[in-house]
């Protein structure tokens, strides 16, 4: 593997988010949200702590009370961030012709797929850091811990990874933003919930515990509370490696092609 | 330098292409005619590694496409039909990209750009984003991104379609320029611009090659038939029956009047003298023989209809008349 060509791909890449509105109008609507949601824990937070002040206990933890539900609701956020960062990513390229420029250089296609991959997370996880401000915004009044907060971050970088790798399998079949748009939410949103199933005691045993483990909700917990676990790194990676497999079959497929 | 050996693409049930064989001489401009739908653009996409053939495969650059797709590649500039750019880019900022993806080293890579800019005359444009370019500047970069990399193989598919008479003039120059230095295959449905570029031809039809070599030997070989206009001082009624005496002729057809016609003959030079000395020997008073050379249009229209030649002013009439 070339990673002068990956570096290229993934130039050209973050050049194009960095050039065109919808990144920033993203960000925009991202931190929108991020804000009223800060704001609305903080307030629930503050009717909490008066209570707790009165039966005399102060000692409230920050980052437990404010910061976990409110980095956890972002994440949440990505599912419907991440499909329309990384709709552009292959499908575009297939629209406009550009792939055919990219697959008669001496490029790997493995290398097209880690360059456009790593610029979409890249740029998904730029977004996420700016919410950086509340947890600094925290820190004038009283003394967050760090610690679960990197983790947090970690684990919402691992989430990103998967979420993009996903998504970009959903830009490798078509060449229509909207479509790969909507095949990635669908399949974002059935991982998140299909944990569900295990509320309707359908699924007991095995099954129900292989459904939990697929169920992406789960697997964010453990980073909130500080606590890295390599199960739910290897979790996170391992559907990331799969959303790029898939990425890149589906674009190597098109020199076999039976269709003009 | 290119060498195509017996390249066959299915798309589904249907050949697209089927035993494709040709080959170019290094430094040699080759034109790939064809109409529309012949199988140019399949060819050329598998030529420079972008699909794989179903069977057959090619040397391009001395590198199999099949086992050396990467070399192949690196020594081969390729523009896609209707050149397929970033649109908000700029021409500089897209070349820098196309440079570091072909592997420029990074210290030639200023000098590269500058290079095709000024080869391609973009000077103008270099800054501007490319999306808002003119099709004829389009069409350069498309043609600078393939030679950004120095490749000795340069493959482009219909490099002047859609573009003005200005414009064609100019593209067709600036791939004249490149003879000796590259090895260009160059398709196009228009036979004049292969005329006018090219060392050789390859024509392809229906998905093979039906003719190949130089633009002489193509014209030479497919000739079936010498034809002579003639004219008399004279009306020359009897010249119909009387000219058959001639071994070599093939046929007669009166044009305009008793005292113009239209002679068909063997395709051997002694025939056409023996025919002229005959002629000239007659009462009617030969005022005017004219060898009458097959264009080839006329040779491209055989090939591709399998229909005999016919003139300018039939085809003229015929096309009126569509």
């Amino acid at each position: 593997m070339n990673l002068r060509s990956i570096y290229w791909i993934f130039r050209k890449e973050m050049s194009i988010y960095l050039s065109t509105p919808l990144a920033y109008i993203i960000a925009a609507v991202f931190l929108a949200l991020a804000g009223f949601m800060f704001y609305t824990i903080m307030l629930y937070f503050a009717q909490n702590y008066a209570r707790m002040a009165m039966m005399g206990t102060e000692n409230l933890d920050l980052t437990q009370e404010i910061l976990r539900p409110f980095l956890g609701n972002l994440a949440f956020l990505f599912l419907l961030i991440v499909p329309l960062m990384s709709m552009r990513l292959l499908a575009e390229e297939r629209r406009l012709g550009t792939i055919e420029l990219l697959m008669t250089s001496p490029v790997r296609t493995v290398e097209i797929v880690l360059g456009k991959f790593l610029a979409g997370v890249a740029m998904n996880f730029l977004i996420y850091l700016l919410t950086i401000v509340f947890p600094l915004f925290l820190r004038l009044y009283g003394r967050p811990d760090w610690g679960p907060i990197v983790s947090g971050y970690l684990g919402v970088l691992l989430l990103l990874m998967a979420f993009v790798g996903l998504s970009m399998f959903a830009s490798a079949i078509t060449s229509s933003q909207l479509v790969a748009a909507a095949v990635s939410f669908g399949i974002l949103i059935m991982l998140w919930i299909i944990g569900w199933i295990s509320y309707a005691q359908v699924a007991s045993g095995p099954l129900q515990q292989i459904v939990q483990y697929i169920s992406i909700v789960d697997h964010l917990e453990d980073f909130y509370k500080g606590v890295i676990d390599s199960q739910h790194v290897v979790y996170f990676l391992s559907l990331a490696l799969l959303g790029l497999s898939l990425t890149y079959l589906a674009t190597e497929s098109h020199r076999w092609r039976a269709t003009s | 330098m290119i060498e195509a050996m017996g390249l066959t693409k299915y798309y589904g049930p249907r050949a697209a292409i089927q035993n494709v064989t040709f080959s170019v001489a290094p430094g040699q401009i080759a034109g790939f005619l064809g109409v529309n739908g012949a199988g140019k653009t399949t060819t050329m996409r598998i030529l420079a590694c972008y699909l794989y053939p179903t069977e057959g495969t090619a040397r391009v650059a001395g590198y199999d496409i099949l086992n050396h797709p990467l070399e192949v590649r690196r020594a081969t500039g390729y523009m896609p039909e209707h050149p397929l750019l970033y649109n908000e880019m700029t021409v500089r900022s897209f070349l820098r990209f196309v440079a570091g993806l072909r592997g420029v080293p990074r210290r030639q890579v200023a000098e590269r750009i500058d290079t095709v800019i000024e080869q391609c005359g973009l000077q103008a444009v270099a800054d501007r984003i490319i999306g808002r370019l003119s099709r004829g500047y389009r069409q350069r970069v498309g043609i600078a991104q393939a030679l950004i990399h120095d490749p000795p193989v340069l493959i482009l598919d219909e490099p002047t379609i859609g573009l003005d008479p200005k414009q064609i003039l100019e593209i067709r120059e600036l791939i004249r320029s490149l003879r000796g230095r590259h090895t260009v295959l160059l398709s196009s449905h228009i036979l004049y611009e292969v005329t006018q570029v090219c060392d050789s031809v390859v024509v392809i039809h229906d998905g093979r090659i039906i003719a190949q070599g130089s633009l002489e030997e193509l014209q030479r070989g497919l000739m079936a038939e010498h034809r002579l206009r003639v004219r008399f001082l004279r009306s020359a009624d009897g010249l119909p029956t009387r000219i058959r005496e001639v071994p070599g002729v093939l046929g007669v057809e009166a044009l305009d009047g008793p005292s113009q016609f239209l002679i068909r003959l063997e395709p051997r030079e002694e025939v056409v003298a023996e025919v002229i000395r005959w002629l000239s020997n007659q009462a009617w008073g030969l005022v005017e023989a004219r060898r009458e050379a097959l264009t080839l249009e006329d040779i491209f229209i055989q090939l591709t209809t399998g229909r005999t030649p016919v003139s300018a002013e039939e085809l003229e009439a015929q096309e009126a008349s569509v």
